[in-house]
């Protein structure tokens, strides 16, 4: 075990499989030479040198189309779009590219790149730079979605990505890079579709992703304080999701809340919470709860931004809620 | 074959009585099946009850504009042969066996105590099978009671139920009429159900209690149909209190677990192994109605070294057996309804009061608990090979000292069931007695009790 900052443990997956297969390579803007903006590829550049390590210009709408080459041609690419605000720049080679040539060519090509990016909210970065469009990419079939909620999970499931023979869109978020904590040592990996019980509970279960899993924490100390047992579900994966976890907790507990940054309208929670409905619906003693972003623009204003975002005290709330 | 026409519990969940609107036939009429026989009316509608079979109409009990219970006997048919049966609700096709349960008050005597309830069922049930095969069961149109609540009260609103507390309630077989909603939301949540008893421990053997001291072989009470160890509370003020008892909750009654049985045996075999377990391997028996059948097997199974055995009531030894009454008794989910029942367990119906009758129901609140009993009225009662009436045998190859102890008023098995039997059992017949003896003549009943285990000792 070491203790490792989330980028920290991002960029230890990185180097270790860029050392391990020498088929990775990285590309993004700000990657190599200012080592990423959040610092998570500081270093590669020195290491594995520029022809493994490329700052390319601010072009999303290519880069996106360049991975999907490069994976093609047997190479395994690992692209960061710096903002998940501009995920909807590399969407077309996404939906019309990505996800669907392996079927088109009958298995004749597999897309083993890995996309990385950050979302949400919290850092007084504006509508354009704080968004959560978890929804959006999670609903394109042919990908894998994963969203590490810890250091540990963050470098396990960026080694299995660059390992995964599909397409993996992997979201961090800005607020978690500096999260210090365990991290296991040695080739460490996290099979992609698993969820984690994080905390265990009995009377309610909170289910998320990424930073809404240590919101779920703290709405779980809160609601400890009221003799309220809740139980904490990090999912990891939003694509594949881990039915069996979720329906073996709504069953114990009976009450689920679900939890995104993203919008509330069409967004993931609805998705988790119409899961939920057909695979235990008769495990249910109260209504699903969904906490989420309104439907609006994430305000640039500190008191405001920390107004809309899901925070433990909604999430405290949602619980209530169901269990009213 | 006599048949009971009953009132069909097919009026929604807000009824639980009605009033007798018009006969249509008089006694000694001939009848059809499918005629009808008379018009009810419950709060919101009018109901028909039409013949389950043809036959002679016999005694009207109910007089016009009179109000009746939901399961109460409203005439009785005299079928013709082959004609068949079938009473009307759900629980019904079944016949026997009354139980019958008091409640001790802790202060005073034992004067305080409170009867309850006990039950019966149809003779007719004997015959439902050939009926049922004849495919003319008449059921004088009762719908399940679920389907008539969802369909029958609009104006109440439909119940909302948690899909948890829903699926909780099917799998125990549970009633949620009258369960109420703890939620501001107003919805049935699964906490709102009453706790499964005991359903953690399934096969812990049966709940026993000991009292007394420890002078000789103890006695060990079963109760009937209904009941519980509680039952015993009023004799057991009258008994030597030297001489060790040991009280027992039958199989879904009290606080036994609650399990599927499929005869009068399993019961036995239960009280059997649970006395086995308990060290109890020589001991007097005394069983009240189904205890009372029950009681029989345990001392013909050879397993448990019966020195004695008292009957009271017993069920076992003939087949016409009060037909409305096991319905009646296990459906009824409040006081109102309970307590016409109970009063047909006493010879004295002023024994019956308020406080009594809401005793009696509280101690069969959990709509867990009647369901089960009715499982298992169902499961004991309902095919004429596992009806409890072929017990004189058994009864006539015993042979430890044995008493039979009977009311002469009683209304739910009648103590003539006791006759032609070989002069070996003594009979107790007692005057101005219903159905359970131990209750209305405790001291009578712990005296010729104590007579009969001093002379096995």
């Amino acid at each position: 075990m070491a203790l490792m900052r989330y980028a920290e443990a991002l960029n230890a997956a990185l180097r270790e499989e860029m050392a391990r297969d020498p088929n990775v390579f990285l590309f993004g803007e700000d990657i190599a030479t200012y080592g990423g903006v959040f610092k998570v590829t500081k270093g590669l550049l020195e290491e594995f040198g520029a022809a493994r390590v490329r700052d390319t210009p601010i072009s999303e709408q290519t880069l996106a189309a360049m991975a999907v080459s490069a994976a093609m041609t047997g190479t395994r690419p690992v692209l960061e779009i710096m903002y998940a605000d501009f995920m909807p720049l590399v969407l077309d080679a996404l939906i019309n590219q990505a996800s669907v040539y392996e079927y088109i060519w009958a298995g004749q090509v597999q897309m083993p790149f890995v996309l990385r990016t950050q979302g949400g909210g919290g850092a007084g970065a504006g509508a354009q730079h704080s968004k959560s469009l978890d929804a959006l990419i999670a609903h394109i079939p042919g990908l894998k979605v994963v969203a590490p909620a810890n250091p540990a999970d963050a470098k396990g499931l960026l080694k299995a990505a660059i390992r995964d023979a599909q397409p993996v869109v992997f979201l961090e978020h800005k607020l978690l890079y500096n999260m210090r904590d365990e991290v296991p040592d040695g080739d460490y990996v996290v099979e992609i579709g698993k969820a984690r019980c994080v905390r265990e509970g009995g009377d309610v279960s909170l289910f998320a992703t990424s930073r809404m899993v240590v919101e779920c924490l703290k709405a779980a100390e809160l609601l400890a304080a009221e003799g309220v047992s809740a139980e904490v579900i990090d999912l990891r994966s939003l694509r594949p999701l881990d039915l069996n976890a979720i329906k073996r907790s709504v069953a114990k507990t009976h009450h689920a809340v679900v939890v995104n940054e993203g919008w509330r309208f069409c967004g993931y929670a609805a998705e988790l919470s119409a899961t939920i409905m057909d695979h235990a619906f008769d495990e249910l003693d109260a209504p699903v709860q969904r906490v989420a972003m309104p439907d609006m623009a994430v305000p640039y204003s500190e008191p405001l931004e920390m107004a809309v975002l899901p925070n433990a005290q909604k999430i405290a709330a949602a619980a209530r809620k169901a269990l009213a | 074959m006599l048949i009971d026409i009953c009132v069909p519990a097919s009026g929604g969940e807000y009824m639980d009585a009605v009033v007798v609107v018009q006969w249509c036939v008089a006694t000694g009429q001939p009848v059809k099946a499918g005629q009808t026989l008379v018009v009810v009316e419950t709060a919101k509608t009018s109901i028909d009850i039409d013949a389950p079979a043809g036959g002679v109409m016999g005694d009207i009990l109910v007089r016009e504009g009179t109000e009746a219970p939901i399961g109460g006997v409203l005439a009785r048919l005299m079928a013709e042969e082959g004609g068949v049966a079938a009473l009307s609700s759900p629980a019904t096709s079944e016949a026997v066996d009354a139980g019958a349960a008091a409640t001790g008050a802790a202060a005073a005597g034992a004067a305080a105590a409170a009867a309850a309830p006990a039950h019966a069922a149809a003779p007719a049930a004997a015959e439902s099978a050939s009926a049922q095969s004849a495919g003319k069961t008449a059921r004088a149109d009762a719908p399940d009671p679920a389907d008539a609540t969802a369909a029958s009260a609009p104006a109440a609103g439909r119940q909302a139920v948690s899909p948890a507390a829903r699926k909780a309630a099917r799998e125990r077989g549970l009633d949620l009429t009258g369960v109420k909603a703890s939620s501001p939301t107003g919805r049935i949540k699964l906490r709102d159900l009453p706790p499964a008893r005991a359903a953690s421990q399934p096969d812990s053997g049966l709940y026993l209690q000991r009292r007394g001291g420890g002078l000789g072989d103890p006695i060990v009470f079963i109760h009937g149909f209904g009941g519980d160890t509680v039952s015993w509370t009023p004799l057991l003020a009258f008994l030597n209190a030297d001489r060790p008892a040991v009280l027992l909750d039958l199989p879904s009654h009290g606080r036994s677990a609650r399990r599927k049985v499929q005869s009068v045996q399993d019961l036995a075999d239960c009280v059997a192994a649970t006395l086995h377990a308990q060290g109890l391997d020589k001991v007097h028996l005394v069983g009240h109605s189904l205890g009372g059948a029950v009681a029989m097997l345990v001392a013909a199974d050879g397993s448990i070294d019966v020195r004695s055995l008292a009957l009271l009531a017993p069920a076992g030894l003939g087949r016409d057996v009060n037909g409305g009454f096991i319905r009646g008794f296990a459906q009824a989910a409040d006081v109102l309804a309970l307590t016409p029942w109970l009063r047909m367990l006493v010879a004295d119906t002023g024994l019956i009061d308020d406080t009594i009758a809401a005793l009696a129901m509280e101690a069969r609140a959990d709509p867990a608990l009647r369901q089960a009993q009715q499982d298992m009225a169902e499961a004991l009662f309902a095919g004429a090979s596992t009806l409890p009436h072929d017990l004189r045998d058994v009864l006539m190859s015993l042979d430890m000292p044995r008493k039979i102890i009977w009311g002469e008023l009683d209304r739910i098995i009648p103590w003539r069931h006791a006759l032609g039997l070989d002069g070996a059992s003594a009979l107790h017949l007692l005057p101005g007695v219903g159905h359970v003896p131990q209750f209305e003549a405790a001291q009578r009943v712990a005296d010729l009790i104590d007579e009969l285990v001093r002379s096995a000792s």
